[in-house]
């Protein structure tokens, strides 16, 4: 499999049988290392009241920068969803779904810093410019990540 | 928990957006990170449009 062809997924399916209101548990790490691919982390949703669920995945090349990098994107897609459904069925406040907004917004500032400190080469992978930087931003991202979790 | 078409349409749109903007690039690969940027900014303007819609609610 060419693994520059993947794409992230940002997929809505619904399903009958998926009726349990609780949130069901992210899914992580089903590596397929015959085609050096991995199912990153996502979030799967549920609810009684109609059956939809979200799901929110991220395929990227096997331990290549943005392999560490999509599915944090995806966590803050997620997040920002998950906060507007829940503010629109008045589970939140306006407040609240602001603060998730603006915890979104510094993660997402960090994690586009990271990307511009890494450089990610198309053909290995790799970064090109500082891939300490890269990480040490990744890092501050996951810490308002955690928040949003 | 339903999502509405317009939410749907709006994440496959910025996935669009992106394979369109590769495309017109004349790349045959996909940078996945732009992908996934799209599909943000996009969830970005669902919440921020819900919060308009709560306002607009409250009055």
């Amino acid at each position: 499999m060419n693994s520059r062809s993947l794409v992230i997924v940002a997929a809505l399916a619904v399903c009958a049988a998926c009726s349990s209101p609780a949130t069901a548990p992210s899914l992580a790490g089903n590596a397929d290392t015959s085609s050096q691919v991995t199912f990153a982390p996502s979030t799967v949703q549920s609810s009684a009241d109609s059956g939809a669920v979200a799901i929110f995945a991220t395929l990227a090349p096997l331990g290549s920068f943005e392999w560490q990098v999509a599915p944090r994107y995806t966590a803050l897609a997620a997040a920002r969803h998950n906060a507007a459904v829940r503010l629109r069925k008045g589970l939140i406040t306006i407040d609240q779904a602001q603060k998730v907004q603006a915890d979104a917004d510094a993660a997402r500032k960090l994690l586009d810093a990271s990307v511009a400190a890494c450089a990610q080469s198309d053909r290995t992978g790799q970064c090109t410019k500082s891939a300490a930087e890269a990480r040490r931003l990744l890092a501050k991202a996951d810490a308002k990540l955690a928040v949003l979790q | 928990m339903k999502i509405s078409v317009a939410t749907a349409r709006s994440f496959a749109q910025a996935l669009n957006d992106a394979a369109d903007k590769a495309m017109s690039e004349g790349k045959h690969e996909f940078d996945l990170i732009s992908a996934s940027q799209a599909v943000d900014n996009a969830a970005r303007e669902e919440l921020e449009n819900a919060i308009l819609a709560a306002k607009a609610d409250q009055g």
